[in-house]
C-alpha cells in the first residue's frame, strides 16, 4: 500500500507535464445533438481523421478539441447516427454545435459518408458494455417488457441472478457490488415484483453503459460494477409523445420543448394492471392491490452560452397487499444539475442528488395490526471538471460526498381495537459520511498508445448517535461505547488506482489493459439465496471491515468488414477482499446484534469473454461467450476451503440477432444457455421430532441443471411517418418450452415413505404481445 | 413473508405455466451422522431418548436405529437409567422435575463417543383457550378460519414456546417457535399462521413450553426447512450436545393441548 501514492504522484506530474507542449492553440468545442429530437449525444466521436485525433463527447453531449490553427475536416460520428464530415478553418476559438440525423431518416442537405466508427478499437475503454435504447427494444423479453438490464444480461461477464429476474451479477462478483446510478442518483433496489421487472422504463432513458472493470476515477462506491444510466432530456423542437400497451404494463411518455431549443421536459409512467385483471377475474379482490409503477421527469433549461440547469427525479412503488395487509416497496431518486462551462477549456458539472428506498409490511387482524418497515436514504452532493488540456490531454477531476441514514428495521404490533402497542421494537438508525475526490487523465501518448489513469481517495466515517459493542466468542455483547449525536467515529480511507491503457496495433485492432481497485463501504445483509425486497444494505463499521476489489484485464479488439464487426477478447482477474458472509443460522430479522453473526472471508473470480457484435446493417446482433469462474473462502463456512460462489458458472453463451426483413417487419431471436448455479444439496437426511430434515455436507458444491432458453419476436410497423408511428410486437419467451429449473426442493413424497426432489419450473412458453407508438 | 410467498403465487397464476415435477438428481452421499433426540416431558415426568443414524436421501424413511448406548440422566441429585426394547428408543419414567430445575444427560454411544449436554426446566404454561375468526382468501372468494390460541406468558423470565397443530388427527407440517422477548408477561392472542381452516374441521392446537436450547435447535431445523427464493444457504442445525459431531438436542419441554371445532 505503501507504494500508492508514490505512483498516483508520479501519475499527476506524468499528466501536468504535458502542458508544456501546449502552445498557439485555439480551440473547437460544442455540443452534438439528433436533428430531430434535439438530445445531446453521449460518448459521440468527434475525430480529424488527417491528424488521427479525436475525443468523445461527455456525459452532456460537450466535447472540446484544441488545435493549431489551420484548415480542418471534422467527422461526427455515433452509431445509428449520420456522420457529418464538417470542414472548418479555425483561426480563433471556435464554439460548433453539431445535429445528427438518425440513419434511418434520408436527407441529402448534409455531408455524409458510410464511414463506421472504429471507437471500440481506438478507446481507452475496456470492459465496457453500452447499449442503445434502439437496439435494445428489438431484443425479444419476457412478457415483452422491454427492460436494459435484461438485455445487458445476454452480454459477456453479466448474467442474471435468477429465471427471468433483473438482478445481475458481473464478472462473479456479488449482486451487492454493482452501483447502479440513473442521472447520478444511486438506486438501491432496482427490482420490480420480486426482481421479475426492473425498474428502469426504457421509454424514459437515453443510454446506459456497465463498466465492468477498467473503471474510470470519477466512479466508485462499488466493488465490482458501475451501471450509469442516463434519462432523456426531452425534446427540445417539438411536442412528442410515445407509449405502448403491453400484457403486463402500460406506458405513456410526453415531451416537449419548454421553449424552443432552450429548455425541454419529459414525463414517462409506467403502471402495471394485474391488480385490475384480477378484479375482472375474482369476486372479491375490491380489498386487493398488486401493482407497481414507475414515473420519470425530467426538465433542463438553457440559462446562457455557458450554463444550463437540469432537474431530474424517479420514482417507483411496489404495492402488494389486501384488506390492509402487505408489502410495499420503491425508490425515489432526485437530481438537480448545473452544467457550468467556464471557457471552453474547462467543462464543470455540480450535482445535488437525493435517494431513497424504503420497505413497509403490515399485518390487519380483528385482533391486532403489526407494522415493519425499514430503508435508507441519502444525500450527495458532487463537482466533476473536465478539463480540455489539449488534443492529447483530457483531464478529469471532482470530489463527492455522500451522507447516509439507515433504518435496518422498526417493529410494532398494536391492538386493532384500542392502538394500545403490544409490542415493539426498533433497530438504531445508523449514520455515515463518505467522502471522495479523483483526478485522471485521458492521455494519447503516441498516435499508437493512449492512457487514462487516474487516483481517487476516498473516506468513510461512521457517525452518531451510536452505541458500538464487542463481542465474544459466544456472540454475546461483553461492552459497548456510545457515541453522541453527530459525533464521528472510525473513519477508513481508502487510495483508488485506475489505469486503462490501449496499444493500436493497426488501423483494424488493438490490445488493451487495465487495472483499478475499488472499495465499497456498503453491503447487503442477506441470508437468502436469492435478492428480496426486505434486503437492506448496511454501512461499515468497526467490525464490518470495507470490501474491495483489485482487478486485472487484458484484452485484444479487432473491427472487420469496415468496422461492422466488432470483436474483442478480454481476460480477468479479480480479487476480492473483507467478504461478507453470515454464520450458519444467523437470525437476521431485527437482531440488534446481527454484525456477532457475520464472518469475513476473500474471494477470486477470473475469467474469458469474447464478444463479437455487429451494429448496422439490416442484419444487428452479436455472440458472447463467457468462461469463468468465481470463489470464495471464510475461515468459519466449508472448513475454511474455497469454495464456489452461487454466480459460479463455468459457460455462460448468448446468440441475439435481429433481422430487419422489410421496412415493415423485422424478426429477432435470442438464445442463452449457462451452466447452472452452485448450490448446496443435501447429502443424506435424518429424522427429528418425527419430521425428514436434510443432511448438508460441503457448501455450494453442487450444480442446478444447466440452462437454457430460446425467445424469439417479430416486428410489424404499421406505419412510420413524421407525424406517428406505431408498430405491434409478438414475442415468444422459452419458445422449446424447456423447463429451466427456478428452484430445487427437497422434501417428503406424498406417501411420507421417503424424500424427492421437486423441480419448480417457473415460465414455460410466454408469448406475448405489445402495441407501441409515437408521435 | 408470507405475503411474499402469496405475491409469488400471484405471479406464477399471472404466467399461467409455471409446473413442478419430480426429477431424479445424482447427490452426493455424505458420512453416516448420528442423531440424538433427547426430551424430558415434564408434563409426564418421562425423558425419551431417540438414537438413530442418517441415511441416503434417495433411500426410505426407516432409519438405522443405535442399540447398546448407555444413558444417565442426573437430577436434583438424583440419577436415573433408561429402559430399552432394543429399537434405539430409551426411557426413563417417574422422575421427579419442576419448572427452574437443572438437568444433566451422558451418554456412552457403542462407537465409543462419550457425549454430554445440560438443560433447565421451562415453565409450565396453560392453554387459556382456542378461537377462531372468518377469514376470505385474497384471491379465490373462498371463505375460511383462522385459528387464534391465548394464554398468558409468565413475567420476569424467557419464556420459549413451540406450537402444534394437527387438522383432523394431520398434523401441520410447519414449525411454529415463540419467544417472549417482546411481549414478557403479556397475555398472548396469537393467530396460526397456517393456511386457513374449512366448516367443521376438528383442530387440535398444543402448546410447548421449551427450553432454550430446545427453541434455538428447531429454530435452525425450521429455516433450512424454507424453501424457494427466501429459502436460507443450507447447514446443518447445531444442537446443545458437547460433541458437535453429534446430531440432535436435548430438551426439556411441557406439553398442553386443547381442541376446538369449526363452525359449520
Amino acid at each position: 500500500m505503501q507504494s500508492l501514492p508514490y505512483l498516483g504522484l508520479a501519475l499527476l506530474l506524468f499528466c501536468f507535464s504535458s502542458q508544456l507542449w501546449s502552445q498557439e492553440k485555439v480551440s473547437l468545442s460544442g455540443y452534438l445533438r439528433d436533428a430531430e429530437t434535439g438530445e445531446e449525444l453521449l460518448f459521440a466521436n468527434v475525430a480529424i481523421p488527417a491528424e488521427a485525433m479525436g475525443v468523445s463527447t461527455n456525459e452532456y453531449g460537450y466535447y472540446a478539441l484544441s488545435l493549431p490553427k489551420g484548415q480542418y475536416v471534422v467527422s461526427y460520428s455515433y452509431v445509428g447516427y449520420q456522420t457529418v464530415l464538417d470542414t472548418i478553418d479555425l483561426q480563433a476559438d471556435l464554439v460548433k454545435d453539431i445535429e445528427l440525423l438518425p440513419e434511418s431518416t434520408t436527407v441529402d442537405a448534409v455531408v455524409v459518408t458510410d464511414e463506421r466508427t472504429d471507437e471500440n478499437v481506438k478507446s481507452t475503454d475496456m470492459s465496457v458494455l453500452s447499449l442503445d435504447m434502439k437496439e435494445a427494444k428489438k431484443v425479444p423479453v419476457i412478457f415483452g417488457e422491454q427492460d436494459i438490464v435484461k438485455t445487458l444480461q445476454l452480454m459477456p461477464g453479466v448474467s442474471p441472478s435468477s429465471e427471468g429476474g433483473s438482478g445481475f451479477f458481473v464478472r462473479g462478483g456479488n449482486a451487492d457490488q454493482n452501483l447502479i446510478l440513473l442521472d447520478d442518483a444511486p438506486v438501491y433496489n432496482a427490482a420490480h415484483l420480486l426482481g421479475f421487472f426492473s425498474v428502469f422504463n426504457s421509454d424514459a432513458l437515453k443510454d446506459v453503459k456497465l463498466y465492468k472493470g477498467g473503471v474510470p476515477a470519477e466512479f466508485g462506491g462499488r466493488a465490482s460494477s458501475v451501471m450509469d444510466v442516463h434519462m432523456k432530456n426531452g425534446n427540445s423542437k417539438t411536442f412528442s409523445g410515445s407509449g405502448g400497451l403491453g400484457l403486463i404494463s402500460s406506458r405513456l411518455t410526453l415531451e416537449g420543448p419548454i421553449v424552443k431549443d432552450k429548455g425541454s421536459f419529459i414525463v414517462s409512467g409506467r403502471r402495471t394492471y394485474a391488480d385490475l385483471m384480477f378484479q375482472l377475474v375474482a369476486d372479491d379482490f375490491d380489498g386487493g392491490s398488486l401493482y407497481f409503477y414507475d414515473l420519470n421527469v425530467k426538465a433542463n433549461y438553457k440559462l446562457g452560452q455557458k450554463d444550463r440547469l437540469y432537474l431530474s427525479g424517479y420514482f417507483g412503488r411496489d404495492v402488494f397487499g389486501f384488506d390492509g395487509s402487505g408489502l410495499d416497496w420503491g425508490n425515489t431518486t432526485l437530481t438537480l444539475r448545473w452544467n457550468h462551462l467556464f471557457n471552453e477549456k474547462l467543462f464543470a458539472n455540480t450535482t445535488f442528488v437525493y435517494s431513497e428506498y424504503d420497505y413497509g409490511f403490515a399485518v390487519r387482524t380483528d385482533n391486532f395490526d403489526i407494522d415493519l418497515s425499514a430503508g435508507i436514504n441519502n444525500l450527495n452532493l458532487k463537482q466533476d471538471y473536465s478539463y480540455y488540456l489539449n488534443p492529447n490531454n483530457n483531464i478529469k477531476f471532482g470530489w463527492q460526498s455522500l451522507y447516509y441514514n439507515f433504518r435496518p428495521g422498526s417493529f410494532e404490533a398494536t391492538d386493532s381495537e384500542t392502538d394500545d402497542v403490544l409490542a415493539n421494537s426498533k433497530l438504531d438508525q445508523q449514520f455515515a459520511l463518505e467522502n471522495a475526490a479523483y483526478i485522471s487523465n485521458q492521455h494519447k501518448i503516441t498516435k499508437k498508445l493512449s492512457m487514462n489513469y487516474g487516483l481517487r481517495l476516498t473516506s468513510f466515517s461512521n457517525i452518531g448517535a451510536a452505541t458500538v459493542k464487542t463481542y465474544n466468542a459466544a456472540n454475546e455483547a461483553i461492552d459497548s461505547v456510545s457515541y453522541g449525536a453527530g459525533e464521528f467515529f472510525n473513519t477508513y480511507f481508502g487510495l483508488e488506482p485506475r489505469v486503462n491503457a490501449v496499444y493500436l496495433l493497426d488501423d483494424k485492432s488493438s490490445i488493451k489493459a487495465s487495472y483499478n481497485r475499488i472499495y465499497q463501504y456498503l453491503h447487503i445483509l442477506s441470508n437468502a439465496s436469492s435478492g428480496t425486497p426486505t434486503d437492506i444494505w448496511a454501512p461499515s463499521t468497526q467490525l464490518i471491515k470495507p470490501q474491495y476489489a483489485d482487478q486485472v484485464a487484458l484484452g485484444y479488439f479487432r473491427n472487420f468488414l469496415d468496422n461492422k464487426l466488432e470483436f474483442s477478447v478480454e481476460g480477468y482477474y479479480k480479487n476480492l477482499g473483507n467478504q461478507v458472509d453470515y454464520e450458519d443460522g444467523a437470525e437476521t430479522f431485527l437482531n440488534e446484534d446481527l454484525e456477532a453473526e457475520l464472518v469475513f472471508g476473500q474471494g477470486r473470480a477470473y475469467g474469458m469473454e469474447v464478444f463479437l457484435r455487429k451494429r448496422q446493417g439490416k442484419f444487428t446482433g452479436w455472440v458472447s461467450y463467457t468462461l469463468s469462474k468465481s470463489e470464495r473462502q471464510f475461515a468459519d463456512i466449508n472448513n475454511g476451503n474455497w469454495f464456489s460462489a452461487r454466480q459460479d458458472r463455468r459457460h455462460d453463451i448468448s446468440v441475439v440477432g435481429v433481422y430487419d426483413i422489410t421496412k415493415k417487419w423485422s424478426l429477432s431471436a435470442a438464445w442463452v444457455y449457462y451452466t447452472g448455479d452452485a448450490i448446496t444439496f443435501p447429502s443424506g437426511k435424518y429424522e427429528v421430532d418425527g419430521q425428514i430434515v436434510n443432511l448438508f455436507s460441503s457448501r455450494n458444491g453442487d450444480r442446478m441443471p444447466d440452462y437454457h432458453r430460446l425467445d424469439i419476436g417479430a416486428t410489424y410497423v404499421f406505419r412510420d411517418s413524421k407525424k406517428w408511428y406505431s408498430d405491434i410486437n409478438f414475442s415468444v419467451y422459452n419458445a422449446y418450452n424447456r423447463k429451466n429449473a427456478y428452484s430445487i426442493s427437497f422434501q417428503e413424497n406424498e406417501a411420507g415413505t421417503g424424500t424427492e426432489a421437486v423441480r419448480l419450473a417457473l415460465f414455460g412458453i410466454v408469448p406475448s404481445i405489445s402495441w407501441n407508438f409515437k408521435f | 413473508m408470507r405475503s411474499l410467498s402469496y405475491c409469488f403465487l400471484c405471479l406464477l397464476a399471472l404466467s399461467f405455466t409455471a409446473c413442478q415435477d419430480v426429477i431424479v438428481l445424482d447427490l452426493d452421499e455424505a458420512a453416516q451422522q448420528t442423531i440424538v433426540e433427547a426430551n424430558i416431558l415434564s408434563d409426564a415426568q418421562r425423558a425419551e431418548v431417540r438414537l438413530s443414524k442418517s441415511g441416503s436421501f434417495y433411500q426410505s424413511n426407516d432409519f438405522e436405529m443405535v442399540n447398546g448406548a448407555s444413558i444417565t440422566l442426573s437430577l436434583n441429585g438424583q440419577n436415573y437409567s433408561f429402559q430399552t426394547d432394543n429399537n434405539g428408543y430409551y426411557w426413563a419414567d417417574s422422575l421427579q422435575i419442576q419448572a427452574g430445575d437443572s438437568a444433566f444427560m451422558s451418554i456412552s454411544l457403542p462407537d465409543g463417543r462419550q457425549i454430554s449436554a445440560a438443560a433447565a426446566c421451562p415453565n409450565s404454561v396453560l392453554l387459556d383457550s382456542l378461537s377462531y375468526e372468518e377469514f376470505a382468501f385474497p384471491f379465490g372468494g373462498q371463505i375460511g378460519y383462522r385459528l387464534y390460541y391465548h394464554f398468558q406468558d409468565p413475567a420476569d423470565t424467557a419464556n420459549f414456546y413451540r406450537t402444534k397443530v394437527w387438522t383432523n388427527g394431520e398434523i401441520e407440517d410447519n414449525y411454529i417457535l415463540i419467544e417472549d422477548e417482546l411481549r414478557d408477561g403479556d397475555y398472548l392472542d396469537l393467530p396460526f399462521f397456517g393456511s386457513p381452516f374449512e366448516a367443521e374441521d376438528s383442530i387440535e392446537l398444543e402448546l410447548i413450553s421449551v427450553n432454550k436450547a430446545y427453541y434455538d435447535y428447531f429454530e435452525q431445523v425450521a429455516e433450512i426447512s424454507e424453501s424457494g427464493a427466501s429459502a436460507s444457504v443450507p447447514y446443518n442445525p447445531k444442537g446443545n450436545w458437547d460433541d458437535p459431531s453429534v446430531l440432535g438436542y436435548f430438551g426439556i419441554i411441557h406439553r398442553h393441548q386443547l381442541q376446538i371445532e369449526m363452525p359449520q
